[in-house]
């Protein structure tokens, strides 16, 4: 299990991030949305780190800046020791080349005018590595690292002649092939059927555990975070809610929102449902002041406490933190 | 034994392409009680929503029914008139349609939307009756009174759902076919959204057809599983039946891909699940028989007949009843 090694490849430091919304042509002035709000975490080497949130907790806006594609207003991003904004030139080169993505929709994130050895070939081409020999040899040895088998038959293939989970594949190969050290996929499912999520499931696991790759997995399943990941940071809201190994997140949940979502699970018509039943059925107006988020939803919540002040991360024990005022 | 409220027999409905007639649902057979639901899974593009659609009459222009027996309500819905299933539809069989939620007018009061479907059906109803059914279904899908007046941008994604919910039931149907009613909900909403479902569907007494990808979601909410691959029904039982004993690949497969939150994770990689792709779907065989271990020359050749598990369980596969 968590035998893997302890040091983080990845840190987040007090990272927010907003963005601007609703600069209308009515002339209403915009609203500022908080995506992220003041995150902290490590991600170690080796660990398969779930991230679980409903769609606009700041899941996706978190791996967008891990990467690089946007920066924080505030905090600090570490890969490896070394602050990921103040890379240039061929230390910036070498990041992007250690961190890959494997994003949500295999159906838009491959160009349908390249064929599969284009899509998988192209990060060795901007990056310089190789020739045209070795370059195909590489494109099929990742194709079949992602278990694409016999790897010929795809090269010359387009996109539109796959599957999706052939696809979602195709997209794995190509985060596969300059052999990076982190990989982050969000929700690299949810497109596809369960049958074929869980054949996607099992090539993570396998990349793991062959190549000893670091991921960052983005999903709003809790099971799926169960069953792949070690430890898992439940976000709502942009804040970090709740964070720990995933069978202790899942098994023994202290937050009332992850109780929530626990709660909110299919249970296949079995009785060992936990039944927290933290959720209030009509939600209560959201205060003006500085707050708990989840107040407004939460069953729980202490008056003059939840409304009035938004809870710290508290550690409960060495692995296990929660934001609550509960404990 | 009660009275079927919806009887499919052996319904096929094929898109006309330019070689001829493709099938997309072949010989589909099953039955919905007063009260009771189906839910039919299998992945996208295996015919669900054709035959949701086939039943409402309401077929692309390119795609017919080619065969088969639709009985509803003593009458056969694939031989009445267009003028009287105008009659049938929304008023006895309703719909919610996949991603509906993005279908309310954006320039109308969600009120006026509910009250437009109550009145194009029932054009005798006075408009205080009108309102009092509109609050009455607000009531019913949890909908607070004083958000009548709103415009549907005012309302979250899970609530335009339930106005979406609230107008298929509008005029009393007495079946409701739910295509993919929650895909793109996130799960506390979904999960809220499925109760909704449940309680009117007990509570008025409502036959339903479920149809999802998801077997999980399916498994909470119906009381009977169809389960679908290209085009064809391939077991069909009751829910505990199909989940406990899957007698079907790949039905198997669908079950033992169900991810659970049990103490122990899921040994990812020990599990056995498909190792090939989906073959050419409409080849003669049995529609998986290119991903199933068990697969003999039969299998190739031709589809199974249905065998008997149990009275309400039945398999498409000649394997069936095997041991493994």
């Amino acid at each position: 299990m968590n035998t893997h090694g302890s040091s983080p490849i990845l840190s987040m430091t007090d990272v927010t991030k907003t963005y601007r919304s609703g600069d209308s042509l009515l002339g209403s002035s915009g609203s500022r949305v908080v995506a992220l709000d003041h995150i902290s975490l490590d991600i170690n080497a080796g660990e398969i780190f779930g991230l679980v949130g409903e769609s606009g907790s700041g899941k996706t806006t978190a791996s967008r800046l891990i990467v690089g594609l946007e920066s924080p207003d505030d905090g600090r991003i570490q890969f490896d020791g070394k602050d990921i904004l103040g890379l240039k030139g061929r230390a910036r080169r070498e990041f992007t080349k250690q961190v890959q993505v494997i994003f949500q929709d295999p159906y838009q994130s491959l160009n349908a005018h390249f064929s599969i050895f284009d899509t998988v070939c192209e990060p060795l081409v901007i990056h310089g590595v190789g020739d045209r020999a070795s370059r195909r040899i590489r494109v099929c040895e990742a194709l079949e690292t992602a278990e694409l088998t016999p790897p010929e038959s795809y090269l010359n293939r387009y996109p539109h002649q796959l599957s999706g989970g052939q696809r979602q594949r195709v997209a794995i190969a190509r985060a596969m092939i300059l052999e990076p050290r982190f990989l982050i996929a969000d929700e690299p499912t949810s497109m596809l059927d369960a049958s074929i999520s869980f054949q996607i499931f099992r090539l993570l696991h396998r990349l793991r555990e062959t190549f000893g790759v670091t991921m960052l997995f983005i999903t709003h399943s809790l099971a799926a975070a169960r069953n792949l990941c070690d430890r898992v940071g439940v976000i709502y809201r942009g804040r970090l809610v709740e964070q720990g190994t995933a069978r202790e997140t899942i098994m023994h949940p202290r937050h009332p929102y992850t109780k929530a979502l626990l709660d909110a699970h299919p249970r296949f018509g079995c009785s060992n449902h936990h039944g927290y039943d933290t959720l209030l059925d009509v939600e209560r107006p959201r205060p003006k002041n500085d707050h708990c988020l989840f107040y407004p939803r939460c069953r729980l919540a202490i008056n003059n406490t939840c409304n009035l002040q938004a809870p710290k991360l508290k550690n409960l024990d060495a692995a296990h933190r929660v934001s609550c005022f509960l404990y | 034994m009660t009275t079927a409220l919806l009887e499919v027999d052996n319904l096929s409905i094929g898109y006309r392409t330019t070689t001829g007639i493709d099938l997309a649902v072949d010989g589909v057979s099953f039955r919905v009680d007063r009260g009771g639901s189906l839910g039919l899974v299998g992945e996208s593009g295996c015919g669900k929503t054709t035959i949701g659609m086939g039943l409402m009459r309401l077929l692309a222009s390119n795609a017919r029914i080619v065969s088969g027996q639709v009985r509803f309500e003593g009458e056969d819905l694939t031989t009445v008139s267009e003028e009287r299933m105008r009659e049938i539809r929304w008023r006895r069989i309703s719909m919610i349609f996949q991603a509906a939620m993005n279908a309310l007018n954006p320039v109308h009061r969600v009120q006026d939307q509910i009250a437009e479907a109550i009145i194009t059906h029932e054009p005798g109803l006075s408009s205080h009756a009108v309102a009092h059914r509109t609050r009455s279904l607000f009531e019913l899908v949890k909908i607070p009174e004083d958000r009548l007046q709103d415009y549907p941008h005012q309302f979250s994604g899970g609530m335009r759902q339930r106005v979406i919910i609230a107008m298929a039931l509008a005029c009393n149907p007495s079946l409701i076919i739910a295509d993919e009613p929650t895909t793109a909900l996130d799960v506390i909403v979904q999960n809220q959204i499925l109760r909704a479902i449940g309680t009117f569907q007990k509570e008025m007494n409502i036959g339903m057809i479920f149809i999802s990808h998801d077997l999980a979601v399916v498994a909470d909410v119906c009381t009977h599983i169809g389960v679908m691959h290209a085009g064809s029904l391939v077991e069909y039982g009751l829910r505990q039946e199909v989940l406990d004993c899957p007698g079907h690949p790949y039905t198997q497969m669908l079950v033992n891909s169900l991810l659970t939150l049990s103490d122990e994770p899921a040994d990812l990689s020990s599990l056995v699940g498909p190792t090939g792709t989906n073959g050419p779907a409409m080849s003669g065989g049995c529609p998986v028989h290119t991903m199933c271990q068990n697969a003999t020359a039969a299998c190739r050749r031709e589809q199974a007949d249905w065998v008997a598990l149990s009275t309400t369980h039945r398999v498409r596969c000649q394997h069936a009843g095997e041991q493994p």
